[in-house]
């Protein structure tokens, strides 16, 4: 613990540079307004940001990309509060206190409970984050090829099964993912696969155009379609109207510790952490309240541990990706391909082999939580103006963005292509009810998975039944079986007790 | 009519059968030296699996007491985004795309940002050109410039 808190402090001094301290405010004031804006959304515009880290450190590009994310969960939950539209999903849950503390002209304590929850959880994430990473790291030395393929297994049934919607879609959208992530040059052997003679298919499918695709450009003809205008919802908003009542802090301030703990553990397990602990946070303080008719109706509870839950998540989905280098979201995917652009590879060994980039980054989230403070409580007034802008000049420049930001991956036409018809079935598939992250993570997960099937492959000379021969990798197997089970059996019980009613 | 899982289960089982015979050009190989078809094997295996999944829970609630008409807001939302501005959006793109590398970034871009805002409606012909033009250039500048991304300038302009 005084090794993690000495390293700490290394990480502060060497934080103080000019580059960092422009990552911080530029990745949290973009992210910030990303979050309030509904539409593009933070996974997609970190994708977009990308190229610009290709110019930058790693570690520069680290604090960008972050601080667009956790920008986002801040920023998200201000047009929920004032306009009751979600900036983004992770503030879905604040629209149902929030708008109604609006309503009741409490909007200036529902922003302060949402951006100081959000700050106190935030702060607590990355405590946990700082301790647990490394030491997770040590443990996870010992990990092979087989429990490289059971986390990653399990990650994706898991994930198949929590994403929302059903299950069975989930998983289909999955496995399409891995489907399209072996096109290409085989990661094992070299060798071209499934290109059906066509160059641009030998080179692959990079997983980030498809991303932008299906997040941003199905977005844009979204907004194309439904044309929703925000800005005559808004009322001016004073500053002096921020602050809560004795009772208001009274009631806000053990959820927010509370959402703190939660969203850390939540955003450990493979999923979109930050979406689902915010419903896990809101249900807690729901069940724990003294006052649980006040649900729905403005309680300033129901808007203070979700947003809470929604940061802190943050830094339990950075936990797995820093210390065994697996993204089990689209956010920390697009942190692994900012790293692997730079060649730097996260894993166990990565916070040995790079301190200067791990604890500098873990200094920077810190400074990028107490500037994320600032924004959002003061200056509230001034990321909820881009709420003003009209639909009919944001949608052109956010499409513009997209399909430049993808053209500057790699200089060439095809990624913007992918984009273009990735946003077609982007679109189409939120009218079917099929979710996009599933997609994105099995394209990503995909190689991972069969590196590692084919390297234990060959450790266990096909006897695959070895897996369970050793103990962590044959506990996560049998857990990553388990889960859809229980999910199936816990479905056909809640059917069958419906149907008997 | 159909239900839309029956559709889609239809849809995923012959796309799995598609990659299980693409996918079977490529060996095994052995034990102890797994092939290019090992893993696609099994991942077309899964996804026939999940049809097959998809296909039972559609028959089953066709006869169950769920069984309830798709409603005709859901219906082919094909149909629906062929006949929306969304439609036009990606007409516009991809009219930009192909005529990219001809015409050169700076004129392209205009073009499609004045095309986009007339989808969108509202606001005046000068506001959609005064955004288009400025960012154009601007963005020019961004990539070009001070990111070293070399954009195209246009086939038809001798570049």
């Amino acid at each position: 613990m005084l090794e993690a808190l000495s390293l700490l402090v290394y990480g502060f001094v060497n934080l103080l540079t000019l580059p960092n301290l422009l990552a911080i405010f530029l990745g949290t004031a973009v992210g910030t307004i990303v979050g309030v804006l509904p539409g593009l959304g933070p996974v997609a515009t970190m994708a977009l940001l990308l190229p610009f880290t290709f110019t930058t450190s790693p570690t520069v590009g680290l604090i960008l990309l972050t601080g667009v994310f956790y920008g986002a969960q801040y920023g998200g939950s201000t047009s929920s509060i004032l306009v009751n539209v979600p900036g983004e999903a992770t503030s879905v849950i604040t629209c149902i206190d929030g708008y109604q503390m609006t309503k009741k002209n409490r909007a200036g304590s529902a922003l302060t409970a949402a951006a100081l929850g959000s700050w106190i959880a935030g702060t607590i994430g990355f405590l946990g984050l700082t301790f647990i990473a490394p030491q997770l790291a040590r443990v996870a030395i010992r990990f092979g090829p087989p429990e490289y393929f059971a986390i990653s297994l399990f990650g994706l049934v898991v994930l198949a099964n929590v994403s929302g919607g059903s299950s069975i879609r989930n998983m289909t959208m999955v496995l399409v993912g891995v489907m399209l992530a072996t096109v290409g040059v085989d990661i094992v052997s070299g060798q071209v696969r499934f290109d059906y003679g066509v160059y641009e298919l030998s080179q692959g499918i990079d997983y980030v155009p498809v991303l932008i695709g299906l997040f941003g450009m199905a977005e844009i003809i979204q907004m194309a379609i439904t044309r929703e205008e925000f800005r005559t919802m808004l009322d001016k908003i004073k500053v002096r109207d921020m602050f809560p009542t004795r009772d208001e802090w009274r009631r806000m301030i053990a959820p927010m510790f509370r959402g703190g703990f939660l969203g850390f553990f939540v955003g450990l397990l493979p999923g979109p952490g930050s979406v689902l602990s915010t419903y896990a946070a809101y249900a807690v303080e729901k069940k724990v309240s003294r006052h649980p008719e006040e649900f729905g109706h403005g309680a300033i509870e129901g808007v203070a541990g979700p947003e809470a839950a929604n940061n802190s998540a943050v830094a339990g989905m950075l936990v797995i990706l820093l210390s065994l280098g697996l993204p089990f979201s689209g956010f920390t995917a697009l942190l692994l391909g900012a790293l692997n652009m730079h060649a730097i590879f996260p894993g166990p060994m990565f916070i040995q082999k790079n301190p200067e980039i791990f604890w500098v980054f873990i200094a920077s989230l810190y400074l990028g939580n107490t500037v994320l403070l600032v924004l959002n409580l003061p200056l509230v007034g001034l990321t909820a103006w881009f709420l003003r802008i009209p639909i009919r000049f944001l949608m052109p420049l956010i499409c513009l963005l997209c399909l430049v930001g993808t053209y500057t991956l790699n200089n060439r036409l095809y990624d913007v292509w992918i984009v273009l018809v990735s946003g077609v079935i982007g679109y189409l598939m939120r009218q079917w009810k099929y979710e996009a992250a599933p997609l994105v993570l099995g394209m990503v997960l995909g190689p991972i998975l069969e590196r590692s099937l084919t390297q234990s492959w060959v450790i266990f000379h096909g006897e695959w039944w070895r897996f369970w021969y050793r103990p962590i990798s044959g506990v996560i197997l049998t857990v990553a079986i388990l889960v859809p089970v229980i999910t199936l059996c816990f479905r056909m019980r809640l059917s069958l007790s419906k149907d008997s009613k | 009519m159909l239900r839309r899982d029956l559709i889609d289960g239809i849809f995923f089982l012959f796309l799995g059968l598609f990659y299980l015979f693409s996918g079977l050009q490529y060996s095994t190989g052995r034990a102890t030296a797994p092939g290019l078809g090992l893993f696609p094997r099994l991942i077309a295996i899964a996804l026939l699996l999940c049809a097959v999944a998809m296909l039972g829970g559609a028959f089953v609630r066709r006869r169950g007491k769920k069984n309830e008409e798709i409603k005709r807001t859901e219906r082919r939302p094909w149909h629906r985004f062929l006949r929306s501005p969304g439609f036009w959006v990606v007409i516009g793109v991809a009219g930009y795309l192909l005529l990219l590398q001809v015409f050169g970034y700076l004129i392209m871009t205009t073009v499609l940002i004045v095309c986009l805002g007339s989808i969108m409606g509202g606001g005046s012909w000068i506001s959609r050109f005064v955004l288009a033009i400025s960012s154009s250039a601007l963005t020019y500048w961004l990539f070009r410039t001070v990111m070293q991304v070399p954009l195209p300038l246009g086939g038809i302009w001798g570049n």
